[in-house]
Order: structure tokens, then sequence, then C-alpha cells
């Protein structure tokens, strides 16, 4: 069944060859996903597997629609969409802003430097009770656990960006007399966007992490608290479904970023995309 | 001879623009200090093309950031015109070895970048841009990114861009030296044509003998340990000036001169 599907889909793309690599790799992959789940499939209904652990995918399946069907799982996922965004772009900000900042100030970035390398250094999901304590059960609470999950990564990349300056190009906007602004606002900050990218990159999945996190020691909404509700019944379908959302999220956000990315820092992609 | 006394050209009738007095540069380091430029005392005339040679280490460079005020003497001082100051960022252009184009904005935007930086009209600036841009034959390239154009054509781009602004003054530090024979043949002649056509003085860093000679009124010929100016030439070739002068027993016999006094030991018989 699927190897005449194959072959009949490798010499039906382009007849130059980098296109015909892209589809036949992609439908490779395709298959071995496909594989995987039949497989599971197969072991699940033949019990070679408790349910418990490995539940068939057509049970997951039926999770996942009973979920959506009742609206809980939409609401949930929006909630948890909600906090991701929310948070993301608040750490983002205020990141890029005090990276900003520092960067212009060299003698509070060297004051401030330890302070964020020990921050940096600490794991910052394990100061999730403690948010809880200060701004209780909830989306504050959510949102600020991701603000400070993705803000590091940004910040670090931004001030790298911001730091690192071709001298000829310090040379030639000091030949022709540039403010300290203009220098940052013409130089400096284009410069830092594809390093704050990088960091928004890592941001934007750190933020995920953040708020399955907040969810699971502080919430009632959220994937993250359904997947918590679905272990307590031993419904292990529901825990698959909502791994499943959670998944499909994250490459979404990636997605997204990386979609924003070739549109903003388009002079530094094509260099990347030329290499790779 | 060729010597500085008896050769008094046209060009060389224009008002004093940069005058040099006993300007010298050391650098502070952790074993004392380091001599990069001995005072150097000398003065640049309106619409004079100069060029600085010497070996590396011989404080071309320095000497030329002193006069553009990108490093400041320490010792002697650098003044510009009458006005008895150092000259003001904005009143010059300056063109780096490497192009230094901002990778982020198109060819016209980089050109036309002094023109933000200075607060200058900004449809005013677009329009210069692209006559510029048409001088320096990149007409058609305007929307492209600096990526996209060779080496010897961001080259170019970097030269018009010096020129948005119409200075006086043209500093150039070794610009063609990171390019092909070919093209450096090229843009020694436009730069020629450019030059002799908005009546620019150009103060123009070079390790090439043979160039300097070509686009030169005067060489200040400059020797390493520690950097100091050893004399300075004046070429008398007359103007416009093609490849084939290279050729001319007075070229060969300026190259040979200036040569000569870059190596002294070597040559002394």
């Amino acid at each position: 069944m699927t190897a005449p599907a194959s072959k009949a889909s490798a010499p039906q793309g382009v007849s130059s060859s980098p296109f015909l690599r892209f589809p036949f790799e992609l439908a490779l992959s395709g298959l071995i996903a496909v594989a995987l789940v039949v497989i599971a499939e197969i072991a699940a209904r033949n019990n070679w597997v408790t349910p418990l652990v490995l539940p068939a995918p057509s049970q997951i399946w039926a999770a996942l629609i009973d979920g959506f069907a009742s609206g809980i799982y939409l609401d949930n996922t929006l909630s948890t969409l909600w906090s991701v965004v929310v948070g993301f772009v608040l750490g983002a900000v205020i990141a890029v802003v005090l990276a900003g900042i520092l960067s212009s100030l060299p003698f509070l970035e060297k004051v401030i430097t330890p302070f964020i390398v020990a921050f940096q250094s600490m794991p910052k999901v394990a100061i999730a009770p403690l948010i809880i304590i200060w701004f209780g059960f909830g989306d504050v609470s959510k949102i600020v656990i991701v603000l400070t999950v993705c803000f590091f990564p940004i910040l670090i990349n931004a001030l790298h960006g911001l730091k690192v300056r071709d001298r000829d190009h310090y040379e030639l906007f000091k030949s022709l007399g540039a403010t300290r602004w203009q220098m940052f606002y013409r130089l400096r900050l284009p410069h830092a966007v594809p390093y704050i990218f990088a960091g928004l990159h890592i941001g934007v999945i750190f933020a995920l992490i953040g708020t399955v996190v907040a969810e699971f020691v502080g919430s009632n909404t959220g994937v993250g608290y359904l997947m918590l509700q679905a272990k307590a019944t031993f419904d292990t379908p529901a825990v698959y479904a909502c791994l499943l959302i959670l998944m499909l999220m994250g490459m979404l956000l990636h997605f997204v970023m990386v979609q924003i990315e070739t549109r903003v820092a388009f002079w530094a992609n094509d260099i990347t995309q030329a290499n790779g | 001879m060729l010597q500085s006394a008896q050769a008094d050209g046209a060009s060389r009738n224009g008002n004093v623009v940069l005058r040099i007095q006993g300007a010298a540069k050391t650098y502070a380091s952790q074993s004392g200090s380091c001599t990069a430029l001995l005072p150097v005392t000398s003065e640049v005339r309106a619409g004079e093309f100069i060029s600085l040679v010497g070996p590396s280490g011989c404080g071309k460079t320095t000497l030329l950031k002193m006069c553009a005020g990108l490093i400041t003497p320490s010792a002697g001082t650098i003044t510009f015109g009458e006005t008895g100051k150092s000259i003001a960022p904005g009143e010059f252009g300056f063109v780096f070895q490497a192009p230094a184009l901002l990778p982020w904005r198109t060819v016209l935007s980089n050109v036309a970048l002094p023109a933000d930086i200075l607060g200058l009209d900004k449809a005013a600036a677009t329009e210069r841009a692209r006559a510029l841009l048409a001088t320096v034959r990149l007409a058609g390239a305007e929307e492209k990114y600096p990526r996209e154009l060779s080496g010897g054509m961001q080259q170019r781009a970097a030269i018009a861009r010096a020129l948005l602004h119409d200075p006086d003054i043209l500093f150039m530090d070794e610009p063609f030296g990171a390019l092909d024979a070919m093209t450096r043949e090229d843009l020694n002649m436009e730069l020629q044509r450019i030059s002799q056509k908005q009546h620019k003085t150009v103060l123009f860093v070079t390790h090439d003998i043979e160039e300097a000679v070509l686009l030169s009124d005067r060489v200040f010929a400059l020797s390493a340990g520690p950097g100091r100016l050893v004399e300075t030439i004046d070429i008398t070739l007359s103007r416009p000036r093609s490849l084939s002068v290279k050729a001319s027993p007075e070229f060969t016999r300026a190259v040979a001169r200036i040569r000569a006094l870059l190596n002294r030991e070597e040559t002394l018989p």
C-alpha cells in the first residue's frame, strides 16, 4: 500500500534535484510517523503494553475529540496560549528595553551583570511556588512566571547583539558626528535584531514550559491543569491528548517566530539560508 | 628632480585646509609607551590629492585618522582651514578599507545614511544618493542589499556615501586594498575623475607606491619603527592621467624614488 504511494510522490515533484530531495525526505518522515502510530495501535489492541502506559492512538484521538466537543479543551488551550503570549511579549519587551539601557550605560551594566549571572544560573521554574505565594492562584501568577522564565535568554542575547560593534561602522558614525541615540537607534539596535531573535526563539519555548509549570503548581485553568486532572483519574488518553496539544502549540509558536524573523531580520536570514 | 621646493602646480594654489603642526601619537601600553607616529608638520591645500604611503606600522592610518579627528593627537595640533580647531564631524567624508555598509539597509539607503545622521532633507538626500550612485556606475543597484554586490561595487557605494553631504575633504584609508588589481585600476580612474570634477581635497592612505603616484599631487612617504614622515614628494604628471602614464619615465622615476626612500638600507650603494 505505502510503497507505491511513496514512489509516486518522489518523481511527481519537480525535476530539478534540490526540489526533488525535500518532498522525498518529508514523505519519509510522514511514513515513519504513520508507522509508529500503526505499531502503537496494534500494540495497544493486542494488550502488549498496558493502556495505562500507552493507550491506543485511537483512544487518544477520541479523548481529543471529546475534549474539544465539550469545549473544555478549547477554553484551556486558549487560557494556556494567552498566558504564553502575554508573558512572552511582556518578558521580551522588558528584556530588550533593559538590554538597551544597560548597553548604553557601561557602568550600570558592570554593576548589574553579577546579578544577571546569578539569576541566570538559577532554574527559573524553581521560583514558581514563590510567585504563587506572591500573586495567588490564577492568570497573574502564570504570566509572571512565564515572564521570568523567558526574560533571561532574551536579555542575554540582546545584550550580546547590542554590544558587538564593527570598528569601521563605529568610526563611520563618529565621523558623521552621530549622537548616542543615533548610534543606538541606527547602528546598535538593528545590529542586535538577529541576536534578539535568537533569544526570542529560546524564550518562546521557555514561555511554554513556564506556563505548564505554573499550571502544575498553582492554577485551575490551562492545559497543564487539565493534565493534572487527567492524571488524578488515571485517564492516560487525556494526558496524551494534552501533550499533543502542547506539542502543536509549541510548533505553532516556533513557526510564528520564524515567520516574523524572516520579515524583520531578513538580511541575516538569507545568509543562514545560504549556509544551510 | 621631483623636489618639493621646485614644483608648484596649479593644484597647490588653494588655501590651506589642514595645518598639521607637530602632530604625534603615542599609545600607553603595559610596558611603558609605544610611539605610533613621531611629530609631523605639514599642510594640505584645497583641491590637493595627497597620498600617505608606507609599510605597515608607519603610522599612515594614524595620521589620517588624526586629520579626521577620529584619533586625538598626543602632541601637536591639526587645524581645519582658518578655524584654528580640528575638523568637525560631518565636514568630511571617510572611506574605510572595508566598505562598512550597513547590511540591513538597501544600497540607496546606505548612501543616504549621512543625511539621516546630519539631519539633512530626506527627499533631497535620496535624489543626491541616486545621482551619486550613477556617478560611481551603480545605477540600477539602488534597491539591492550590500550582500548582493561584489566587493568592488560595495566600495563604490561606500565612496558615494562619503560624498553624499558634499564634503570638501575626503579621507580614504586604503579603500582599494582588498580589491583585485583590475577592479582597483578601474576605481583609481574613477576616483581621479570624481575628485577632479567635484574639486575635492583627498587624503588617501595606501601601501601601493604606484597607486599613490598615479593618483596624487603630492605623496607623503612614511617609514616604520617608529612611524615618521620621511619626505614629501611632488608628482607633476599632467592631468587627467590614464593608466598608460604608468609606462612613462617620469612615473617610473617617481615610483623608484619613493621606493628608495622607504627602503633606505637596501638601496644604499
